[in-house]
Order: C-alpha cells, then structure tokens, then sequence
C-alpha cells in the first residue's frame, strides 16, 4: 500500500502560513456531499413504482444508512483518528459513491437487496466516516472558535439535502419521462458528482502541525477555562466512554435528536393535520422553511456556543425546546403563525444540537481523540433515528384509530417530547468537568506548568 | 511545539514533510466557489417553495 502513502495524515501537514480559512471547504464538500441522505424521501417513490413495493420496504433502505451511520462513526472513529482525514475523506467518498453505483445496479436489475447493500449498507458506512472525518481537523485549526469551525461543517450535512432535493427532482425529470425509469442514471449522475466533490476535499484538507496555535491566540487561563469546562488535558476514547459524561452527552444528543426529528420526519402532514386548509404545494414550503431552519441553527448556534458556553446553550436547545413543543401542543393550532415560528425555532435547536456537541467533546474530553469520541456519541442518533419517527407515527396511529383527528392526533407525541427534552435537560445539567485521572498525560506536558487544568472539587463531583 | 510552527518560519528539511502550499490553496478557493454556487442553487429552490405557505 506505499502507493497510497500520499493519502497519510503525515503528508498532509499544512506548511507554516498556510490559512485556516482553506479547510473548512474542504469539511464543506464532504458534509454537502453525504447530506444528500435527508432528501432520499425524493425517490421513495419512484423506488416503489419501479420496484412494485411497500413505502416500507423502500423506506428500510433510508434505516439502514443511518445506523450504519452511527455504527460506522463509532467503529471506525479511532481509525479516521490515526489515519487524518485525507485517507478518511477518500474512504468515504469512495463508499459514498460505490453506493449509489451498486445501488443504480440494483435498481437497473430490480434485485432490492442490492440497493441495500449500495445506498444503504455501503453508503452508510461512507457517511458515518463521512461525518467525523474534519471535525478533528476543525478543532484543532480553529482551537479559539471550534464551535463556529464544527457548525461552518456540520452546516453541509443540513444543506446538502437543500441542494440535492431539488437537483435529484431535476435528474428525474430530465433522464426519462416517468421518475422511476429515471432513477439508474439519476444515481449515477449523483455518484459521480459527490466522488469528484469528496476527492476535491480529500485534496484540499490539511491538518496543522503538532502544537500550532492561531497567531496572537492563547489558550484561556485556568480560572477562565475551568469557568466555560474547558479542559487542557486528553482523554483517550477508551477512556472517555468509561466517564459519567460520556454518557450524559449521549443523553442530551438522543433527547435533543429524538425530540427534533418526530416534527422532522412527519413535517408535510403534520403541517396540513394542524390547519386543514394547506395544500401539499404549501406543505412543501414548510418542508422548505424547515430546512432552512435545520441548515442556518447549525452555523448560528454552534458559533454562539463559543461566547456563552457549551452547556448553557444546550440549556437554552433543551429547555426553550421543550416550553416550545408545549407551546406547539397547546396554541400551536390556533395560528399558522405561531406554528411556523415555534417548529422554526425548534428545528434550528435540533441543527444547533448536532453543530455543538463536537466543541462540547472537545472541551470536556480534550482535543486529541475527540473525532474518535465523537464517532461513538453518534450512535445516539442512530437511537434517536428510531425512536423519533416511531413515537410521533405510532401514537399519531393509535390516536386516529381511537378517534380523534387534526392537531388531536399529536397531543400525546409531542407531549412526550416535552418529556424527552426535559430529561436531557437534566443531563445536560448533570455534566461536570472530567476527572483528571481519566486524562492521559504525555511526556511532553509533565513540566510542572502543564499539571491537569480542571477544577478537582468539582471534578471529583463529578466522578 | 516548533518555534518555526509558531513563528510560521521553514524549518530545515519541512519541505520534504509539507505538501507545497500553492498546490491546495486554488482547489480550496474553486471549492468555496463551488460550494456558493451549489448553496445558491439549494437556497432559490428551497426558498421558492416557501411563499405558497404564506398564501394559504
């Protein structure tokens, strides 16, 4: 494998000078590219027509890419770590890509089962190492700012469904006159097209060289650092799931997850259950204004998590969020007004949930593995994946049946998720800063003016 | 940590470690461009959608 050496983390050490401003399009075109996955819904049915199938069938295909989404992000986390995230960005783009292709072949055969192994198996396996590949490469460029850093990229994976939604109905349009005999060279197109924009930033990502720091930067003082969690020391990923705060952040990230995309996967209809007299073309601007929200919260929250903390931003995401879905649940159908406002703002907190939690890691735990944690805290997603849609379709389901109908049928979901936002709440309260002796120490930092920054009274609380 | 990593001097021998910088910095301005464009594209479209909401 000397051939591919060039794709090594040690040749893609940027030169002194280099600006960091050069790789977050690189983050970009890799979050842009596999973001592609939230507009899938746009050939379910095309897949069904061509297949002859059940919305069920087709829908797995959607199911398997996000658990392998989470699986792959925590199994290979360690990998992308060592290896930078040029040699990671080119798995992925390659995985990605070799998706749609399989995926193309099985529709082009009409074997299903190929088209699960493609888009969903192989594909999922390209996002979840996908999606950790820049955000260490983030960190460690933008020491002073990973919030905004981490937002700038993970904003690509909200945006890439705003692109490929309706560039995916303009290929189905123009390769054939029905949408289902269009989906083989729609795939293929697709394919192509995220392969060249994933090696584009394969090619043009570079990691800093061992100890850089912005010009003029400092890291914070103790007393400042300790006040925000921000800690100076390591902690391995072995290490860092063995902690109570491993586990609280995969906590937030499944309620605030769980919570956002029960409105998420049922917009359209939830939107013309609320207020009859909206039709499915004003049903799409909800969809729309839903992804705007979802893309903009990223970036918007995620930098504004790096001047008032980590936790009390999680604090506003999970408490505003539930006084929110409260509201939604008791006047949300007496207004379209306060209905978009209150599932607006909802859904820019659910995009801000998703941005944040990689600077969250990264002050508790240590820049050094944090691409590696943040791998294995994203099987809360793949958890939340399920469980959001089946808590709001079931009871939806179980109050038609018992019934009732319009708003009615999503009292007791969104009731609940009053509920699931509180307890992450109440997690995301519980967080204090790691233990000290969960941080590994390195040769280089046994000086006595490197001993351990977190404050031990309440370090010690915590463990 | 390097003083020429802070400093942002060469080090002796760095060029055999270090990719040359003019070979990353015209991709990653064609990315940004790229990325504009595509965001544009995804804004207009998504955004066209929305005024049908309102004029219900």
């Amino acid at each position: 494998m000397a051939g591919l050496s060039f794709l090594d983390r040690e040749r893609s050490v940027a030169p002194p000078g280099y600006s960091r401003w050069l790789i977050p399009p690189a983050a970009l075109a890799v979050h842009l590219s596999i973001g592609q996955i939230y507009a899938f819904s746009v050939f379910k049915t095309p897949l069904v027509e061509r297949f002859d199938s059940s919305l069920t069938s087709i829908s797995i295909i959607f199911s398997i890419s996000i658990a392998m989404l989470g699986l792959s992000a925590a199994v290979f986390g360690t990998w992308v770590e060592r290896n930078g995230p040029r040699k990671a960005m080119v798995v992925a783009g390659l995985c990605w890509s070799s998706g749609f292709v399989i995926g193309a072949l099985g529709v082009a055969v009409e074997q299903l089962w190929l088209v699960y192994l493609g888009y969903g198996f192989l594909g999922g396996i390209g996002l979840g190492i996908g999606y950790i590949s820049p955000v260490s490469t983030l960190i460690k460029w933008f020491p002073d700012r990973p919030g905004l850093a981490t937002g700038l990229a993970i904003m690509g994976f909200g945006g890439g469904a705003l692109i490929a939604s309706p560039l995916s109905n303009q290929l189905l349009e123009l390769y054939a006159s029905e949408p289902a005999n269009a989906i083989v060279p729609a795939f293929l197109t697709l394919g192509a097209l995220y392969f060249v924009m994933t090696m584009l930033g394969a090619f043009t990502v570079r990691v800093p060289e061992e100890g850089w720091k912005p010009e003029g930067w400092e890291p914070p003082a103790d007393d400042a650092a300790d006040k925000k969690m921000r800690t100076r020391g390591n902690v391995t990923a072995a290490n860092a799931i063995k902690t109570p705060q491993f586990w609280l952040l995969w906590t937030v990230l499944f309620c605030n997850v769980t919570a956002g995309i029960g409105i998420l996967e049922q917009a359209a209809p939830m939107a013309q259950d609320f207020f009859s007299d909206l039709d499915a073309e004003a049903a799409a601007g909800f969809v729309g204004l839903l992804a705007l929200a979802n893309m903009t919260g990223r970036f918007v929250w995620s930098s504004t998590s790096d001047v008032v903390g980590r936790k009390p931003i999680y604090m506003l995401y999970l408490g505003a969020g539930a006084v929110l879905y409260f509201v939604l649940v008791t006047v949300g159908a007496s207004s379209l007004l306060i209905f978009l406002l209150v599932t607006v703002v909802i859904l820019s907190f659910y995009g801000g949930g998703f941005a944040t939690i990689p600077a969250y890691l990264k002050d508790l735990f240590g820049e050094r593995e944090v691409g590696a944690i943040h791998g294995r805290l994203l099987t809360a997603w793949s958890c939340a994946g399920v469980a959001g849609p089946l808590i709001v379709n079931a009871l939806a389901d179980s109050q038609s049946a018992a019934g009732k109908e319009g708003s009615d049928l999503y009292t007791l979901s969104l009731s609940i998720m009053v509920g699931v936002l509180a307890v992450g709440f109440i997690a995301n309260l519980l967080v204090r800063p790691v233990n000290p002796r969960f941080q590994e120490e390195r040769a280089s930092e046994r000086e006595p003016a490197r001993r351990p920054r977190t404050a031990p009274a309440a370090a010690e609380a915590s463990s | 940590m390097s003083a020429a990593a802070q400093s942002g001097s060469e080090e002796p021998g760095s060029e055999e470690r270090h990719e040359r910088r003019s070979s990353a910095a015209p991709l990653a301005y064609l990315l940004w461009l790229i990325i504009a464009i595509g965001l544009a594209y995804g804004l207009y479209k998504t955004g066209s959608l929305v005024p049908a909401l309102f004029e219900n």
